[in-house]
């Protein structure tokens, strides 16, 4: 199984949840937290079958090829997956929730601050976008131990990786 | 030009003739009015406009002219000062404070890795200091926390730049308002913020008729006042109304569409997003009458040259970059871009907020380099003789998701240089909470409201004291030469940066110091060669030549010797991946977009119009918060008037905060003029006296921001959401919910009281005591009757400000 897989389901039921929950409501960053939700579910709906038909082997060299980084670091269960195959999906997950978790932060104040808006799954929401980045810290572990911190620099913002002197 | 002749201000305070006037540009507003200081007896005793200068010509308003009192201040910070065990603020020697800073900012670093450091700078700085913290901050110390407060100020220009055009740098210039036909205002309160240009626009408007000036306002400000049209649309629809003018511009047929095919992407999808927006829905969102707006959308849509500038009314108000974005969609489809008098000129609010983004202090790398672009950051590593690997990578953070970062433990250690987030920052308890729990750096001239969550502060050199240059608002690099020595026990901005990167120890590739340079003009030298190639290109200029040119425009290189004074006259745009300095962002979620899907639009040198999608502002007036909020700025004050209220004139002119209610909801309320009221929001609140008019639309109040002591109960920040736009991450200031509550004692009425015996009681006129309990005349108070008394009426004129004087 690829590595990534188990954490992205995670994120995928995580996705599905909060759009779930949110359907009804009517604010404006929840417009936003929508649009990015959306875009998440998308990539998600196309990575996961990705990753599942993935084996658990050292990559053709026609894979490695596409690679960016050397491959001196690169993990012992190496997927056959080149970065390339699922870089666009990952680029999606990490930037919408660079995007939208700040949004659910501001959402929280917002609906404190105005109690008439809808209350009931603030928490829930909340909790789930901690599951989210939990799983997106995890992926980016995984990454970097798979393909290399050079490959993955420009695919997981830095702050997913942190990097000390 | 539009100056005819010279006027020379001044304003001196000194016994006979000054020793020496030294070369310099006005440190207060994003104009960068040229100037002279006044020196004597190694003192600054006062300044005067530099005649030569072509954005001034001589002139000066009231802020430049009495920026210098400040200097002199007997309250000017002499000595560091550290937060001992006694919770005390107390003197220490520079060698103490910056080893405390130094042993903080490396346990930071080994407990919590490189972005548990943040770099909060200024607008204020120069150029040279703004460099230094990108290669200190990014190269030295591998954070990706740079910010400023020009995240409250002009991020959002940076963003829609990026968006429309691939790179930053405002397309018009001050020359382009001299020769346009049109001049749309929007959300920018010239009359206030930049008073010399608003000067020189209204010399020609006398002389000339033109241009036609069309101010877009919720308020009726002094700009409004002089304009040929005020849209004063309601708060937070400022997309709403765009989407609408564009609709009728594309209907009337108004658009080039020779220019829109050969020189632009997107029309399609722009077009279908402004589909719907009919007058009357427009109308219907934004308030504004349906002839108003086809008057306007004529106005705009016929006009041979239009020139359109933004300010604080568009970036601090929901949808702001989509605001800014829509601004320059106008002007692409009418091909209105790189010609004399034409483009879009979004401003900058302070005197370098400009160069701070140019120089990568804040948002993207130095010279408008792209972080998400691998070869840009190998471009820095080998200018900066760093390895790539440790350069972060990414979009940047604004300050609003830093104090997420600090309520989650995870910056711990807060560098904040030259501002004063504890007045400025939007809900500003909520930050003041959390730079508390953590150390936090102060560089600052004054023991600012922001000392209070200091556990270092260092005394820094003032304007006139330090040596550098500066950006304004239409990319002119101006410099300001030092007229006097600091004070004893002061240093620069940039003499601590560099004496923090030695101690540090921060070394380059080959273990040489990372900061080579020591003075200002080797920082510049080094610096231009960071942005030759870039569209910033500096490598034309020296400060020699700055001063005798009276300031450049960038780029300025071998093919631009003086200058550039508009930019894309041959339509390309820096939209090339290799080049941008951003693959742009989903224009609706702010998502950074990867290099496959910037490459995927295919812009290659063509701009870039977007789908305007207007979402309404976060917070609106509701059942417990009935009436719209809005903040801004006064013609007397600059920001927390940190150096405006140590001028006496400015001060005077106004010392305190009050709140500006419609005349009408004031009489609904029965409040009377210069009655001191509660204004609550859902953050907290204030109690200020009230000014009654017609300014402000009805529903809506205005508080100015420029007040925070932390004893006064009137900063407006006490009330604003810290809500953001989503791809500018600037605060939404203009837009939050409020109440008005009336603070009464009651008096019942005994015997023969009569309204003046009543009135004398409690300090008031009979004619407020009256209206403050809706009677008309003395005779309707009747004994046994109880009458509400307001608690304090103030009389808090403020002098009305006369921008032209010949
Ligand atoms: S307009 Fe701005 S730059 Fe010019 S004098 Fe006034 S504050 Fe200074």
């Amino acid at each position: 199984m690829n590595p990534l897989l188990p954490y992205c389901e995670a994120l995928s039921e995580d996705v599905n949840q909060v759009l779930e929950q949110t359907a009804p409501m009517k604010h404006p960053l929840i417009e936003l937290i929508r649009y990015s939700l959306e875009e998440q579910q998308e990539a998600l709906k196309k990575l996961i079958p990705v990753l599942t038909a993935d084996l658990e082997q050292i990559p053709s060299d026609d894979n490695a090829s596409h690679q960016q980084s050397s491959n001196s670091d690169q993990h012992p269960d190496q997927p056959a997956l080149s970065l390339d195959q699922i870089r666009p999906y990952l680029s999606i997950l990490y930037q919408n929730n660079e995007v939208a978790e700040p949004t659910m932060r501001a959402w929280v104040r917002a609906v404190h601050w105005i109690p008439s808006f809808e209350t009931e799954h603030t928490e829930q929401i909340r909790n789930r976008y901690k599951h989210m980045r939990e799983q997106l810290d995890e992926i980016a572990v995984n990454l970097r131990e798979i393909y290399g911190q050079a490959a993955i620099k420009y695919v997981v913002p830095t702050f997913y990786l942190e990097v000390s002197l | 030009m539009s100056w005819q002749k010279e006027r020379i201000d001044m304003n001196i305070y000194s016994q006979g003739e000054v020793d020496k006037w030294v070369y310099s540009t006005c440190n207060i507003c994003s104009i960068g009015c040229g100037c002279h200081i006044a020196v004597k007896d190694d003192k600054i005793v006062g300044i005067k406009g530099n005649g030569q200068h072509p954005i001034n010509r001589g002139r000066l308003g009231p802020k430049g002219e009495n920026q210098w009192y400040a200097n002199n201040s007997s309250d000017r910070l002499l000595t560091p000062l550290i937060r001992r065990d006694n919770g005390q603020l107390e003197p220490a020697s520079w060698e103490e404070a910056m080893e405390l800073i130094v042993s903080k900012a490396r346990e930071s670093l080994e407990r919590q890795g490189s972005n548990s450091i943040a770099i909060y700078s200024t607008g204020q700085g120069y150029l040279e200091d703004y460099y230094t913290i990108a290669k200190i901050g990014r190269a030295g110390l591998h954070t990706h926390l740079l910010d400023a407060n020009t995240r409250l100020c002009t991020a959002t220009t940076e963003f829609c730049l990026l968006q429309s055009f691939g790179a930053d740098g405002t397309p018009a210039s001050f020359d382009d308002v001299d020769v346009t036909d049109t001049l749309m205002l929007f959300g920018h309160n010239v009359a206030e913020t930049g008073t010399v240009l608003h000067e020189r626009i209204m010399q020609r408007k006398q002389r000339e008729g033109k241009p036609y000036i069309i101010a877009v306002d919720p308020r009726h400000t002094l700009t409004a006042r002089h304009a040929d049209l005020h849209l004063q649309l309601i708060p937070g629809t400022n997309v709403a109304l765009l989407n609408g003018l564009v609709h009728l511009m594309i209907k009337n047929g108004n658009i080039d569409r020779q220019f829109v095919e050969q020189y632009t992407i997107g029309f399609d999808e722009m077009q279908q997003s402004v589909a719907d927006w009919t007058p009357e829905k427009t109308s219907k969102i934004t308030g504004i009458p349906v002839e108003q707006l086809h008057e306007a959308a004529r106005v705009l849509g016929e006009t041979p040259s239009m020139v359109t500038t933004t300010l604080q009314g568009t970036f601090q108000s929901a949808d702001a970059t989509t605001a800014c974005v829509a601004i320059n969609n106008m002007h692409l489809i009418r091909g209105q871009i790189g010609k004399p008098g034409c483009g879009p000129l979004h401003m900058a609010g302070q005197p370098s907020s400009s160069a701070n983004r140019t120089a990568g202090g804040v948002g993207t790398y130095p010279a408008q380099r792209n972080p998400m672009n691998p070869q840009h950051l190998q471009e820095m590593a080998d200018l900066w003789n760093v390895d790539e690997a440790t350069l972060p990578a990414g979009p940047e953070k604004g300050i609003e998701e830093q104090l997420d970062m600090i309520e989650q433990g995870k910056v711990t250690f807060f560098w904040n240089i030259g501002t004063n987030p504890m007045v400025s920052l939007p809900n500003r308890r909520r930050a003041r909470k959390a730079l508390e729990s953590i150390f936090v750096v102060v560089q600052d001239p004054f023991l600012t409201e922001t000392a209070k969550v200091a556990d270092v502060i260092l005394p820094v050199a003032l304007w006139g004291e330090k040596e550098g240059t500066m950006e304004n608002a239409d990319r002119t690099i101006n410099v300001l030469r030092k007229a006097v020595e600091a004070p004893q026990g002061v240093k620069s901005d940039l003499q601590i940066l560099i004496d923090f990167a030695r101690r540090m120890d921060l070394k380059d590739k080959d273990g040489q110091p990372l900061i080579g340079y020591s003075t200002p003009e080797e920082c510049f030298e080094e610096w231009k060669t960071v942005s030759r190639g870039r569209p910033c290109d500096m490598t034309g200029m020296t400060y020699d030549k700055l001063e005798q040119h009276n300031g450049m425009r960038w780029p300025a290189n071998e093919q631009h010797p003086t200058g550039t004074p508009r930019l894309y006259s041959d339509y390309k745009f820096p939209t090339d991946a290799d080049y941008s300095q951003s693959y742009t962002k989903d224009q609706f979620s702010g998502r950074a977009l990867s290099r496959d899907e910037f490459v995927s639009k295919q812009a290659n040198g063509k701009a870039i119009l977007h789908a305007t999608r207007y979402l309404p502002p976060t917070e609106q007036p509701n059942e417990e918060y009935p009436t719209w909020l809005t903040t801004g700025r006064l013609v007397w004050h600059w920001h927390t008037r940190t150096k405006t209220a140590r001028s006496p004139y400015l001060q005077m002119a106004a010392p305190n905060a009050y709140v500006e209610i419609h005349e009408e909801d004031a009489a609904a309320l029965s409040i009377v003029q210069g009655e001191v009221v509660r204004i609550s929001s859902p953050r907290g609140w204030i109690e200020v006296p009230a000014r009654i008019g017609t300014a402000v639309q009805k529903g809506l109040v205005f508080v100015p921001f420029h007040y925070g002591s932390w004893e006064g109960h009137e900063s407006a920040n006490d009330l604003t959401a810290d809500f953001t736009d989503p791809l500018s991450k600037q605060p939404t200031f203009k837009q939050a919910a409020c109440r008005i509550d009336k603070l009464r004692k009651q008096h019942i009425v005994v015997g023969e009281e009569s309204a003046d015996y009543i009135a004398e009681q409690y300090q008031l006129t009979v004619e407020h005591l009256l209206q403050a309990n809706r009677l008309v005349t003395p005779y309707d108070i009747q004994s046994g009757q109880t009458l509400e008394v307001p608690i304090s009426v103030v009389n808090a004129p403020i002098p009305p400000y006369i921008p032209q004087r010949g």
